[in-house]
């Protein structure tokens, strides 16, 4: 599949690479990122300008990125709305929903950056997510692009230093990217654990104490010689 | 609902199943920084092993310094500009082989061409201007 978009890359230009960065932005499984990896390399190898290859790949991406924002917004919001209502989301409370779509909504300028160049291959749901909660366009776009930005200079950058091994190189990013996620969803999970246990910790001190506040119960201890002192 | 003691069991589980992820991506990411050094040192000793499909002639001809027409010459193509765009792997779909087929007589030609002239290989790549040895085909190419 890579092999046959190179091939395409390199008989058809630069139009191949807006449509395939497109596509790959709007959220269509393939990896436009490659195929930056690999224009980055043509560049050094003289077949292509790094001065077109930049603007080409960053208008395809900002495009494919708003055109997935505005599926989001206008198919997403419908369609969440009637399966709330159809009552499909019994595995998941209601209450929780809302709790993720607030968190979404306070981390979405950070959502959208990040998988611009370092998730990527969370960038298609993100653009759908931002368009679902009608996160305001202009500063989705603002986030895109420089996210985007990045996205656009790392791979071509990359690329064009280490031409003859851009494959080893988009590997190297492509698990490094995978490697950022979990690691991110690791200290997520482990924030959450560190919450719940101090909460069932104070709510155990909490009831220690009640008991505490309790009267001794003399009647059955017998208050015998070997039964510890009762302190006030 | 669940308790509060099953959903902390359930979040231990589920972390303990993510740092199991973690320790994977790593191993992956370390194994894949390895590959690279690996493929890149070979690169610059011009190992002819790191050839890939996606090379174009062009391209071959710049890291492995061998004249474009040599290696033109070596896959029996009369006619380079038709091919100046097509990676190795679009010249076997074109010519219906295997492209490791491909790949394998364009080392062999490097490797003539550097038997043949083991001066002009370790020199500078500027000088493929110079006469060359002939290609496996015995004509000589410029």
């Amino acid at each position: 599949m890579n092999a046959f978009f190179v091939s395409a890359l390199q008989q058809y230009g630069y139009p191949v690479l807006w449509l395939i960065v497109f596509v790959a932005a709007v959220g269509i499984p393939i990896s436009g990122s490659l195929l930056l990896f690999a224009a980055g390399a043509f560049a050094a190898f003289g077949d292509f300008n790094l001065l077109i290859l930049f603007p080409v790949a960053l208008s395809s991406a900002v495009t494919g990125d708003a055109l997935g924002y505005f599926i989001g917004r206008r198919v997403g919001t419908p369609l969440l709305a009637w399966f709330e209502r159809q009552k499909r989301f019994r595995f998941i409370s209601g209450q929780t929903l809302q709790r993720g779509r607030a968190y979404f909504r306070r981390k979405a300028a950070w959502a959208i950056f990040i998988t611009r160049f370092l998730i990527v291959a969370l960038g298609g749901p993100t653009n759908f997510l931002a368009g679902i909660e009608r996160y305001p366009y202009l500063r989705f776009l603002c986030w895109d692009v420089s996210g985007q930005t990045l996205g656009a200079i790392i791979p071509l950058g990359l690329g064009y230093a280490f031409a003859a091994s851009w494959e080893e190189v988009a590997a190297i990013f492509g698990t490094f990217s995978g490697f950022f996620f979990v690691l991110l969803v690791a200290l997520l999970l482990s924030v959450q654990l560190v919450r719940k246990l101090r909460q069932s910790k104070s709510v155990s001190l909490a009831k220690t104490e009640a008991n505490e506040e309790l009267p001794p119960l003399e009647s059955k201890t017998g208050g015998g010689s070997d039964s510890l002192p009762i302190l006030d | 609902m669940l308790s509060e003691r099953t959903k902390l069991g359930l979040l231990c589980l589920l972390l303990l199943l993510v740092l199991g992820c973690l320790v994977f991506t790593t191993i992956s990411t370390v194994q894949a920084v390895r590959h690279f050094q690996q493929e890149y040192r070979e690169v610059k000793a011009g190992d002819v092993s790191t050839i890939h499909p996606w090379m174009t002639i062009h391209a071959v001809s710049r890291i492995y310094h061998v004249p474009e027409n040599y290696l033109y010459c070596s896959l029996h193509i009369s006619n380079p500009r038709l091919f100046r765009h097509a990676t190795l792997y679009d010249i076997a779909r074109r010519r219906q082989q295997p492209v490791d087929q491909v790949i394998h007589t364009i080392q062999d030609t490097i490797l003539a061409y550097r038997k043949a002239s083991p001066r002009l290989f370790m020199s500078a790549p500027a000088r493929i201007m110079q006469p060359l040895p002939p290609t496996p085909e015995g004509r000589t190419s410029y």
